[in-house]
């Protein structure tokens, strides 16, 4: 058979019949089978019940009726997020278990399942999205598909290296400072974080109530706009969710940007010490790529972009206090470094400094709707450099090392981020490019993602060891 | 006569106010980071534009 | 005294041709000529600029241009409201008097429109939250039933200035119940509107997610006639919400009707110190309400502790980020009552604040599972009479739990405080009818019902009745 690569191919094949879905289950269930192991990209696999759904979905296509646009893609959920197979673990000794099972299925999960998809496990996070891999936990690590010695990316870990290695062809993260787009960006797929409030978050277990967001990692910015149109819209479940219509996002992937006007920062001033040797060229190739596209390219400064950092940490650090503090009174110990790190950090933040935080975050919406006036997305890389060593890992948590990762200034301004591979670094792994939109305009965002793609393949690299098993299979 | 106060019995006296325990690399962590962590704190404070800005969370009265 | 006594009556005189805006206005600055050094009432009075404005109402309704109610009609503003005609104070040495560049607010210009007179800037607590400070150059305001005893606060001088006269109706804000117990103490009627329903861009804030501005008058028909013009989406308040106004005026039919009514004497929250008239007013405003068709169920409203807890650090946290520059270089030039309140922001941690909003959001929803079954719910706004100057300290905290007010701050349902009696020591006392949010509607029409059959609304402060007599 055919290993189809994207969501966009597997489906146009199963309407042809050249696949079915229980064949794709089945070569996706093989990719894990040969590859989970060393990756550590799924908490629980539920091969019965894929198998038995993927049998469900080629009955109903056999029978002609009208399918959903996911219909009969394996796809994968973040083990925050709840799926009525079974419990979520959040990665973490001490998620109450009874809650876990109690949710069923997420907003976002049954939507997915409603358009047809294929449930094929809970994928590996970082301990409730926050905290770092732990050596010491009983939980898998998650390796990085493209070099077994270095981090997927988190905190959605497992769904970055599931759709990069093709154990499923889209997943659900979420993003709170970056954890859809960081491990997008170091497993060399594509990574949407809507805007805050366009993809309803019930179900799915808090990090920073004002900065969780729930998206899609696919192969292509086109397969993410596929599941984001499954995802989006309004459910009265989420406090945060925000009821706009929401449009037609494949209409918008013409591949052309003639008349489109895209901002430009490579950021250089904040991360440019841990630039990669190919970062500068990788960027400026990317952004030659949307000029040929047809779009007109200015260079923007991204305002307030420190203090974002700033009032990121310290949002999402109160937040997950207030959700954490019983069980970090009595039970700091099951807790892992990383997310006590967090949350130590929350103890210096008084409520009048959270209040702040939360006024700092207007002032840069207001400016940052300035910078984006006359504008229709902004770029800049997603990172640095690529993906960390697991020796190197702490030193993120140290001084200045988020000065690397150029995500979280997006979750605090609730704007609409992409992150798209756009090269390797001189070590061999993915680089990434960011696109950004105004509030609600996911449609150019994905526009420009997908002309970029139009004209290049790095996102349809598959790293060598789940090559190996492609062609096995 | 109170105690001198420094990083070390400020970190110490926010943790017995939260009733939080880490372990004493923790500790030592947090007190070696709290000037740093302050300091950025503090700088949302001197942001133009801030001064008379409203929170990002607004509070809605319907259920 | 008794003619023109309310917006209502004098909106009726004016149309009639009984008397003239420039008279109401000259008879407005006559009382307060006379009474506002003993009341301490006003911050700024704006005699010429209100006379000019009467001046130009008469005349227009002569011309036959009819604004509505609030045309031609006296009107004060709670100092922390701008206005165009000077600085707005906040009754602080700390705050910039040129904030919002001397503009009106929204709410002002709203009244402004529909030909309201703005007769001067009213006293309130510093930054609407501390208790008088004799240290500070600023009037202490009085009670016009008891000049020994504080008006209430923090919109102290609209309460006291409505009670004596000085205007017919004026703004207050509310954020832990800032309207409604000068009202209580006072002696008259005031409306906190749904959190959202009346923009407050303009204001001076205090607690970001608890501001409310609202309409103080003699009767919930005179809050009435200021909600129709106060009420109303503007994107200028990231808290203002979009909803349709309905006609406030139009929903008086006083018929009670199929109305469910839960009553909460509270009496279980009350200190020893409660006056004993309080329960009874309560149960005594619940069969009125009942006289005109309403049902009555006894109730407990939920989690009361819990949301009077949170409502300080509600407050506490979101007032410290606002002055935080200011209470770091300068606490001392604030009252008492906010150098203390501001330094005890510092007990509290992000994560607490963050807990305290998620208490409100489970309160709020207890709440709303308990408006299923009722569409009011009656309580006292009080349990005591107006405290005395002597007894009152400075720090406000010492005296929240003797009111009922801040539960509603944070639910932000609609709420009217109203008189209900008096002490036996002659000061007023008042009860609190509630709705659900964006019901001003049922709150103002069951208080209209309960004020067509008393009279305690229209009580004149003998200190008033006796010298204009």
């Amino acid at each position: 058979m055919d290993n189809y690569l994207t969501i966009t191919d597997a489906a146009a094949a199963l309407r042809a019949g050249e696949t079915t879905s229980v064949e794709l289950t089945r070569q996706a269930m093989a990719v894990a089978d040969t590859c989970d192991e060393a990756v550590g990209s799924f908490i629980v696999r539920y091969n019965d019940e894929a198998l038995a759904a993927a049998e469900a979905a080629d009955a109903v296509l056999a029978a002609g009726d009208e399918v959903g646009p996911l219909h009969g893609i394996p796809l994968g959920i973040k083990d925050i997020i709840s799926t009525k197979e079974g419990t979520s673990t959040a990665q973490s000794l001490v998620l109450d278990p009874e809650w876990g099972f109690g949710q069923g299925d997420a907003v976002v999960v049954s939507r997915l399942r409603a358009a047809g998809a294929i449930i094929m496990g809970k994928l590996t996070t970082m301990e409730f999205a926050c905290g770092m891999p732990d050596f010491g936990r009983p939980f898998p690590i998650p390796r990085n598909p493209w070099s077994l010695d270095h981090w997927a990316g988190g905190s959605s870990s497992g769904s970055g290296s599931a759709v990069s290695t093709g154990m499923v062809l889209g997943a659900l993260g979420t993003d709170t400072a970056g954890s859809i787009r960081i491990p997008a960006a170091f497993c060399g797929v594509t990574g949407l974080m809507p805007t805050f409030g366009r993809v309803p978050k019930s179900g799915c277990v808090p990090l920073g109530y004002s900065l969780d967001h729930i998206g899609p990692l696919t192969r292509s910015a086109r397969d993410g706009a596929t599941m984001l149109q499954v995802l989006a819209g309004y459910d009265a479940s989420d406090a945060c969710a925000v009821d706009l219509p929401v449009p037609d996002y494949l209409s918008g992937l013409t591949g052309d940007l003639t008349g489109m006007r895209i901002g430009v920062q490579r950021l250089e001033e904040i991360g440019g010490r841990f630039e990669d040797l190919r970062l500068g060229e990788a960027f400026e190739s990317a952004v030659a790529i949307l000029t040929a596209a047809g779009a007109d390219v200015v260079p923007v400064v991204l305002p307030f972009y420190r203090e974002m950092m700033a009032a990121n940490m310290i949002v999402m650090a109160s937040e997950a206090v207030a959700y954490h503090n019983p069980d970090l009174q009595s039970r700091w110990a099951d807790y892992s470094p990383g997310a006590r790190g967090l949350m130590s950090f929350a103890l210096t933040v008084t409520a009048a400094d959270y209040v702040q935080a939360q006024r700092a975050r207007r002032v840069a919406q207001k400016a940052l709707a300035e910078t984006f006036a006359g504008l229709d997305a902004i770029v800049t890389p997603t990172g640095a450099g690529g993906a960390m060593h697991f020796d190197d890992l702490m030193g993120l948590l140290g001084e200045g090392g988020f000065d690397q990762i150029y995500t979280q200034y997006w979750d605090c301004t609730g704007n609409p981020a992409t992150a798209l591979p756009m090269g390797f670094t001189s070590t061999g792994l993915p680089m990434s490019l960011q696109v950004a939109g105004k509030p609600f305009d996911e449609m150019s965002m994905l526009k420009v993602a997908d002309a970029f793609q139009a004209q290049t393949d790095w996102h349809l690299r598959v790293p060598p060891i789940a090559a190996l098993t492609s062609v096995g299979a | 006569m109170a105690e001198p106060i420094n990083d070390e019995t400020t970190v110490r006296a926010l943790l017995q106010m939260t009733g939080m325990s880490p372990t004493a690399d923790e500790v030592t962590g947090m007190v070696a980071g709290f000037a740093g962590s302050r300091a950025m704190i503090q700088s949302l404070y001197d942001m133009p534009g801030v001064r008379y800005e409203e929170p990002a969370v607004i509070f809605d009265a319907r259920p | 005294m008794t003619e023109n006594h309310t917006i209502t009556e004098a909106a009726e005189s004016l149309r009639a041709g009984r008397t003239t805006s420039v008279a109401l206005t000259q008879q407005a600055i006559e009382v307060a000529d006379r009474f506002d050094g003993e009341l301490g009432t006003f911050l700024l009075r704006f005699n010429d600029e209100a006379l000019a404005a009467a001046a130009v109402a008469d005349a227009e309704l002569a011309a036959g241009i009819d604004r509505g109610p609030l045309q031609g009609i006296p009107l004060g503003i709670k100092d922390i409201i701008t206005t165009s005609e000077g600085p707005t104070t906040a009754q602080s040495l700390v705050h910039d008097p040129e904030w919002n560049n001397r503009q009106d607010a929204v709410v002002v210009s709203r009244l402004r429109e529909a030909g309201g007179i703005i007769v001067g800037k009213t006293t309130t607590m510093e930054f609407a939250s501390a208790v008088p400070d004799a240290s500070k150059p600023f009037p202490i305001p009085r009670n016009p039933w008891d000049v020994d005893t504080w008006p209430g606060g923090s919109s102290s001088g609209t309460g006291s200035g409505v009670a004596a006269g000085m205007f017919l109706g004026g703004l207050g804000t509310d954020t832990g119940g800032s309207i409604r117990i000068p009202a209580a103490f006072c002696g008259i009627t005031g409306l906190m509107a749904t959190f959202g329903r009346v923009p407050k861009s303009g204001c001076v804030p205090l607690g970001y997610s608890l501001d409310h501005i609202g309409p103080m008058a003699r009767s919930a028909r005179d809050c009435a006639a200021m909600l129709n013009v106060l009420a109303g989406y503007d994107a200028s308040d990231a808290g203002a919400v979009d909803l349709p106004v309905p006609d406030y005026l139009a929903a008086l039919t006083a018929d009670l009707t199929g109305v469910r009514v839960g009553v909460d004497t509270l009496a279980r929250t009350m200190n020893p110190d409660a006056d004993p008239g309080i329960v009874p007013a309560v149960q005594a405003t619940a069969a009125l309400l009942a006289a005109r068709g309403a049902t009555i169920v006894e109730l407990e409203l939920p989690y009361y502790d819990e949301a009077m807890a949170a409502i300080w650090v509600i407050c506490s946290a979101e007032a410290a980020a606002y002055h935080m520059p200011d209470a770091q270089t300068r606490l001392g030039d604030y009252f008492r009552g906010n150098a203390f309140q501001l330094a005890s922001s510092s007990y509290f941690i992000g994560a607490d604040y963050v807990q305290a909003q998620r208490v409100r959001r489970v309160v709020h929803q207890a709440l709303t599972a308990v408006y299923d079954d009722v569409d009011l719910i009656l309580t006292p706004t009080a349990s005591i009479g107006a405290i005395s100057h002597d007894v009152l300290g400075w720090s406000l905290k010492d005296w929240f739990d003797r009111f009922q007010t801040g539960y509603w701050d944070m639910t932000g349902n609609p709420v009217i405080a109203m008189p209900a009696g008096f002490t036996a020591g002659g000061l007023p006392l008042s009860v609190q009818i509630a709705g659900r949010p964006f019901d001003e509607a049922g709150v103002l029409n069951a208080a209209e019902a309960y004020q067509q059959q008393t009279d305690w609304h229209l009580a004149v402060p003998p200190l008033v009745s006796q010298v204009l007599a």
